[in-house]
Parts: structure tokens; sequence; C-alpha cells
């Protein structure tokens, strides 16, 4: 036989307090002293000052200071954002452009390789079965051009000077047939451009061959090396 | 200095009495639990009135019953406290504050007229005793002592600024007669801080209920058990005349509305008797010839008072009488008796106009629960009046305007002015503590708010720095870019201008080469670059000469023949090699000009014996 033990609950009596109730009876014997209002007056005067000098000194200044830079911040950064896509544009222009000029330097010859192009006038002579009779460089100077806002009528004329560019003048007098000049003349322009012809005197000469005095311009660069 | 100084605390003084009472005026009054108390030894009387909703809300009278007691608020202390305390507890009057009513017969009344002056001047002055020595009715001596035990209240009901003087109502009492009551009351935890005189609260609640302004005159006569006086307000004057009436004729009274009848000599010499104080006043006014009083109210602490009505009527001919009573009444008729029947039936028309209560107006109102109790009394109805009068009034510190104005505020709390003092300064620590609390909050609030905001400026204002920095280096880089850019742009149209420059000499030489006839051989060509071109050389007749000036002039510019002549030379015509005529085969010209020559070949011969042209042209580039 099982025993059923049954445990006996213990009831908690909680005896609540009656609160006291608090009268708001005020004295009529003596007038109550002012030093309270003031203290509070104090109180209420130092967390308003307290405020005030935190939203002056801490909270104000630098919402003013963002305020005065917040547009051009604003604008800045956005011009940040991009700058490298500007960079990056820039940079192939430049790239582009660079090899644009490379190319069209190319067509130069060196002022420092200045043999080459001596090669060059031998060589295509001796193609087009023209003979060199002399050859000589008359001037050379760098290259220049004449100022854009320089006043036409001054009697010095005002120049821009480009160092990078030599122009040298010679003076070659060649021997041969008519229409090998020509071809001489043309082959030379497709290897430099930039060759001018200042002038020339053909004349027949007694072996019924032409004598041809030419005054070309040649553009030299000068490279850093 | 010092007199600066007090000039500048006087003046912000007045100026905070000037900003506070509309700021904080209406504080204590909205929160003044406030109840108003008739206590005697026999019962006790409180009425409650919600002065926002002008509405009654509580009348409560309770008789104290002490077995073997003769009922004295000092040997009784103990059972008033007890018994006053259980009717405020389960009323829920705790904590309220009181108006204690007290009666008129204990309360001197006067009105004097006084130099022009400030209230804290009146204030000084009262209390001195030069200023009581103008009373006649007052000992010569002893005034001193005698202020130390009064509680006096005034009241500056008119001010003439032409004539510089002023109407005070002025009203004392002994402090001693309503220790007591205080002392009780106090116990029970109310807070009597409103001693109104029942005359006063009569006065109030008839001007307020009757539609009486502060500026109209008026005419009061109350009789009955303790309240016996004629107050009238004429001119700007308040004047109460007490009408004291011996005990018989009192009760003599209350006997003459049991009789069916009030007339007869018995009655009307008991009239003369009632109305012997004031009848001479009243008439005085009434023959006044500027008099436009017309209306005499009068209110009865007994509730019937028909008989003494119809009585007194015709002693006053050129008055109408206007009864007030508390409550609306049930029945307005009494029984009649035959005699009388067509004498009262005349009157009862105007007894019926001439029959008011306190809440026909409807200024103020009962609830349900205060109407049933007004029913259900039997007697002593009337004396609610004073009660439901005195439940008018506030303390009203800032002297602000009340819901239901009180025209008389006469307050006979000997210690009023403390309690006022004590009252404004727990007034403006609450008022202080809350606008402490509140700007604790909003401050704590507000920064609360902003601080997330300071973090984020400070941070911004870190990051505008090294922004600028990197817009700084990014604007040094881009423009060293633009400048590469630039340059290597200029430097390449240069390139492109060195390298563009036309060699006309090339072009020159090709068309020269065309433009020249059959019949012109040419010996020199001198060019110069932009200048001119000068050919010399051999023609066969003018003809050929003219040809090449022609072919010049439409190809290259305008040609200049500067010499022409003839010499005899042997010359071969012009022959043209192979290899350049295979070159130029597409070219129809030099293909005419080849099959022309083969053609006039015979021609030829004779060309070499004739006579030949020599040229010089010179062309301007």
């Amino acid at each position: 036989m099982k025993k059923i033990i049954k445990k006996k609950k213990i009831k908690k009596i909680f005896i609540k307090k009656k609160k006291e109730i608090k009268f708001d009876l005020f004295s009529e014997d003596n007038f109550i002293s002012r030093n309270e209002t003031i203290k509070r007056f104090y109180y209420l005067a130092a967390i308003i000052l307290v405020f005030i000098i935190i939203q002056s000194t801490l909270i104000s200044p630098p919402q003013k200071l963002v305020n005065s830079f917040i547009n051009d911040y604003n604008s800045k950064k956005a011009i940040l954002e991009t700058s490298e896509s500007i960079k990056l544009g820039i940079n192939k222009k430049i790239f582009k452009v660079s090899k644009e000029f490379e190319n069209l330097e190319s067509l130069f010859f060196d002022l420092n390789k200045s043999h080459e192009f001596f090669t060059l006038i031998a060589n295509t002579a001796l193609i087009n079965k023209l003979k060199i009779l002399s050859m000589k460089k008359i001037k050379e100077e760098i290259y220049k051009t004449p100022k854009k806002d320089a006043d036409p009528k001054a009697k010095k004329i005002e120049y821009d000077l480009f160092p990078q560019y030599v122009q040298s003048n010679f003076h070659i007098n060649f021997e041969g047939e008519y229409i090998n000049y020509i071809n001489f003349i043309n082959d030379i322009k497709k290897k430099n451009q930039g060759l001018v012809t200042e002038s020339s005197l053909i004349k027949k000469s007694k072996n019924k061959k032409l004598n041809i005095q030419s005054v070309i311009t040649i553009n030299f660069t000068k490279s850093d090396e | 200095m010092n007199e600066k100084i007090k000039k500048i605390l006087d003046q912000s003084k007045d100026l905070c009495l000037k900003i506070l009472p509309p700021i904080l005026g209406p504080l204590p009054l909205s929160k003044e639990k406030r109840i108003s108390v008739e206590l005697t030894e026999n019962e006790i009387t409180i009425c409650n009135l919600q002065s926002k909703k002008k509405i009654i809300k509580k009348l409560i009278r309770e008789k104290f019953e002490f077995s073997g007691s003769k009922k004295n608020f000092n040997t009784d202390f103990q059972k008033y406290v007890d018994q006053i305390s259980e009717i405020i507890k389960k009323e829920k009057f705790e904590n309220s504050e009181v108006n204690l009513l007290i009666s008129t017969t204990d309360v001197t009344i006067k009105q004097i007229n006084m130099p022009l002056t400030s209230d804290y001047n009146l204030s000084k002055e009262i209390k001195t005793p030069e200023f009581w020595s103008q009373f006649s009715d007052l000992p010569a001596e002893g005034i001193q002592e005698m202020l130390e035990g009064l509680a006096v209240s005034y009241q500056v009901i008119d001010t003439n600024k032409v004539d510089q003087t002023m109407e005070i109502l002025f009203a004392y009492t002994e402090n001693s007669k309503n220790e007591i009551k205080n002392k009780i009351l106090k116990a029970c935890r109310l807070n009597p801080t409103v001693y109104e005189v029942k005359c006063f609260a009569l006065v109030n609640l008839m001007m307020l209920t009757q539609k009486i302004n502060e500026k109209n005159d008026f005419m009061l006569l109350t009789y009955g058990d303790n309240e016996n006086y004629l107050i009238y307000r004429k001119q700007n004057i308040f004047t109460f005349v007490e009408n004291k009436l011996t005990r018989s004729d009192i009760t003599l009274l209350k006997q003459l509305e049991k009789l069916p009848d009030g007339t007869g000599p018995f009655w009307d010499e008991l009239y003369d008797r009632v109305l012997n104080n004031i009848k001479p006043t009243i008439d005085e006014i009434i023959e006044d010839p500027e008099n436009d009083l017309s209306k005499l109210y009068i209110f009865s602490e007994l509730d019937e008072n028909k008989n003494f009505m119809l009585g007194i009527k015709s002693k006053f001919q050129d008055l109408e009488l206007i009864n007030i009573s508390t409550f609306p009444k049930n029945s307005e008729l009494l029984p009649l008796d035959n005699k009388n029947k067509n004498k009262n039936k005349k009157n009862k028309k105007l007894i019926k106009e001439q029959d008011q209560n306190f809440f026909t107006s409807k200024t103020i109102n009962l609830n349900k629960e205060t109407s049933d109790f007004s029913e259900k009394i039997n007697n002593k109805k009337n004396t609610f009046s004073f009660n439901i009068g005195a439940s008018l009034r506030y303390l009203n510190p800032y002297k602000i305007r009340e819901p239901l104005n009180c025209i008389y505020k006469i307050n006979l709390n000997g210690k009023k002015n403390i309690i006022i003092h004590n009252k404004k300064i727990l007034i403006e620590n609450s008022f202080l503590k809350f606008l402490t609390l509140f700007f604790l909050i909003l401050f704590t609030g507000v920064l609360v708010f902003k601080i997330p905001n300071y973090f984020k400026n400070k941070q911004l204002i870190v990051d505008n720095k090294k922004v600028s920095e990197l817009h700084a280096s990014f604007n040094v880089d881009l423009i060293d870019l633009s400048s590469k850019l630039k340059k290597l742009q200029s430097d390449k149209i240069l390139a492109t201008e060195i390298l563009s420059r036309k060699d006309e000499y090339l072009d020159f030489i090709e068309i020269t080469d065309r433009l020249v006839p059959e019949g012109v051989v040419l010996d020199s060509i001198d060019y110069l670059k932009g200048i001119h071109v000068v050919f010399i050389g051999k023609a066969a007749s003018d003809l050929d000469i003219n040809l090449f000036l022609v072919n010049l002039r439409n190809e290259l510019g305008k040609p200049e023949l500067n010499n022409l002549d003839k010499i005899f030379e042997k010359f071969e015509s012009k022959s043209i090699p192979d290899d350049i005529l295979e070159k130029y085969e597409k070219d129809e010209v030099i293909v005419k000009k080849k099959s022309n020559a083969k053609n006039d070949e015979e021609d030829k011969e004779q060309v070499n014996a004739s006579e030949v042209k020599t040229f010089k042209i010179k062309l301007f580039l």
C-alpha cells in the first residue's frame, strides 16, 4: 500500500502596508523662507546655463563649422569619387596624343643623328641617278613662328621660339635628269614631310644634263640624349 | 549705489508681480480642492462646488449627537474631530481647503473713504493705532492690544483718481472666535484658508445668480434666526445696516408662516418692529430723487416667508419685493381660507413672479444627487445659501479672475497673509520644480538627440580635412596631367604644323612639265619660294609663248613677259623619253602631245631652220 503523503501547502501571507497619506497642510504659523525657492531657481538657472554652455561651446561650433563646409565637402567628395575615372580619361588622352606625337616625331630627323639625313639624301640621290655635286649647310636655327598677337607694322618682328625643333637650310647642287630630280624630291618628302624647298635654280648644263641648285629646309628634333 | 540697487530690485519685483500672476495664478485655482464648511456646535454643513462645470457636487448636513454632552467645541473636541473626520473620509474631502463660514453677527463691517494709497501702504497703515482711532465706536485706549487679537480684512471697491480717494470695504472680527473651529478642521485634515462672512457669501451668490454686476446697485434684506441685516450698494457705497431682532420676534415670525393669514394689527405691529431699524434707511433711499433702486431682495433663513412677504408689501409700496430662496420649491401655493381668498388671488401671480431661487438663472446648477438631497431635506433649506455662496470663494493668492467671480472677497482668516505667502512659495517651488524637471528632460532629450549628430559632425570635420587634402592633391595631379596633355597637344599641333607645310615646289615642278607647250624649250627655271618663278627659254613662235602664258595664267597665277627676243638657232624638237611616256600613259594631254609630235615629223625639219624666239617670263607666286 502506498501511502499518499499530502504535502501541506504553506500559504504565505503578505501583509500589505498601508501607505501613509501625506497631507498637504502647510504651516500657518510662520512665513516659509524663500531659501528653497531661491535654491530651486538657482538649480533651474544652472541647468539652463549648463545647457547653453554645452550647446554653445560643444554642440553648436562643430555644427556651424560643418554647415560652413558641407556643400564644399560634398562637391569635393563627389569630385573625388570620379577622380580616378577623370585621371584615367586624361591619361588615356595623354597616351593617345603621346602616341600620335611620337608617330609625328618619328618623321623628323634627330639633330644628334644628322648623319641619317645625309645618308638619306645620298641614298635617295643614288637611287634616282642624281649626282650630288655639293652639299652645304647654310643656316641652322631654332624653329620659330611670328607671334600671333605681334604687331605686323612693328620694325622688329617678334617670334615664338620652339627649342625642341631646329630648322636647317642646305644648299645642294645636283646634276641629273629632270624627271630623276622630281622623283628624288618625292622620295625625300615621303621620308620626311617637313622638307621644304626654299629656292631652286634649274639650268641646262653643257653635257645636256640639268644642273639643279636647291636650297632645302629640313626640321630636326632635339632629343634629350 | 545702494539706492540704485534697491530701485533695480523694486523694479524687478514689480515685473515679477506683473508676470507671475498670469503664469502661476491659474495653477492653484485648477488644483484647489475646496469645500465650504459651516461648523456650529450642533451641526456641520458642507458644500462642494465644481467651479469649472458650475455644478454643486455635494451638499452635506450632519448633526452632532454626543450622548450625555452639552456639545461644546472645547470639551468635545475629539468627538467633533472623529465625526467630521468620518464624513471627510467618506466623502473623500481629505486635504481639501476650506472656506469656513463665520456668522455676520461676529463681524464688524464698515466702508471707509481714504486717500488713494498703494496696497502695500494700506496694509501697513491698517496695523497702526492711528488708523483705528478714526472709528468712534471703538474705545480710545487699548487699541494696540485689541489689534493683536483681530482678524482684519479689507477690499478696495472703488477708486476715484480725480479726488485721489478710495472706498474701502473693511471687516474685522476677533480671532479667538474661530480659532477652535480652525483647530477642529485641521485635526480633521482639512485646511481652512478662507474665512467667509455669511453676509458676503449671500451677497456674492445673489449678485452672481441675479446677474448683478459690480457697478449695479442693489438692496438685500436678510432675516432669520441669526442673520438679520440690510445690505445695500448705492453709487459704489456698500452699506451694512444691522437689524437686531429679539428672540421673541423671531419666534413670532416663525409662527406667522404657520398661519393661513398674516394680516391684522398684531402682525402689523410685528412687521413694524422687525423693520424698525431699517425702514427709515430704505425710505430715505426711495425718497432720494436720484434713486434708481426699485427692487428689494428679501432672503429669509426660514424656509417659509410668504406671509411675511405679503405683510411687508404694504410697507414698501414703491418697491418690487423679490423673495429669494435657495432651492426651487415644490409647491408655490399655501392653503388659503375663504375669507382671504380673493385678496390672496390677486397677489398669487405677483408672488409667483417675485419668488426666485439661486438656481433660476442656471448660473450654477445642482447635480442629480444634490437635487435629490434638496428635495428630501425638510427644514433649514435656505441656510444652504451661505454654504453655496461661500463655496464660490478661492484663496486665489495671485488675485486672478476666477471661474465664478465673486465681487466681495473678504477673508477674515487672521493668518491669511502667512497662508497666501506660504501658498505662493509652495506654488513657486512646485512650479520651479516642474520647470527644472521639464528643462532637465528637455535638455537631456535635446542632448541625446544631438550627441550622435555631434559625433557625426566631429567625424565630418576630420573627414573634411582628409577630403580637402585628397582634393588638393587631385587638383595638383589634374593640373599636372592637364598641362602635360596640353603640352603634348601643342607639341602635336606644332609637329603637325611643321610637317604639314606644303612643299609648293614639288607641285610646281610637276605642273610646269605639263604647262610647257610643244614649241617651247625652257633653259632655266629659277624658283624662289613664295615670291616668284622666272622661266627663261626659247619658243618656236609667239603663238607658243602665248600658249605658255595662257597655261601659266590658268594654273599658277599671273605671268609677266619680261623679255622677248628673236634669234636664229638650230634646235631639236622636244622629245619625250619612253619611260616617262609609260609613266604618264593615262595622261591624255601627254599622249596627245606625243601623237601630235609623231604626226608633225615633217614639219620638224622645217622648224630646225626657222627663226626662234627667246623669252623671259616672271611669275609671282
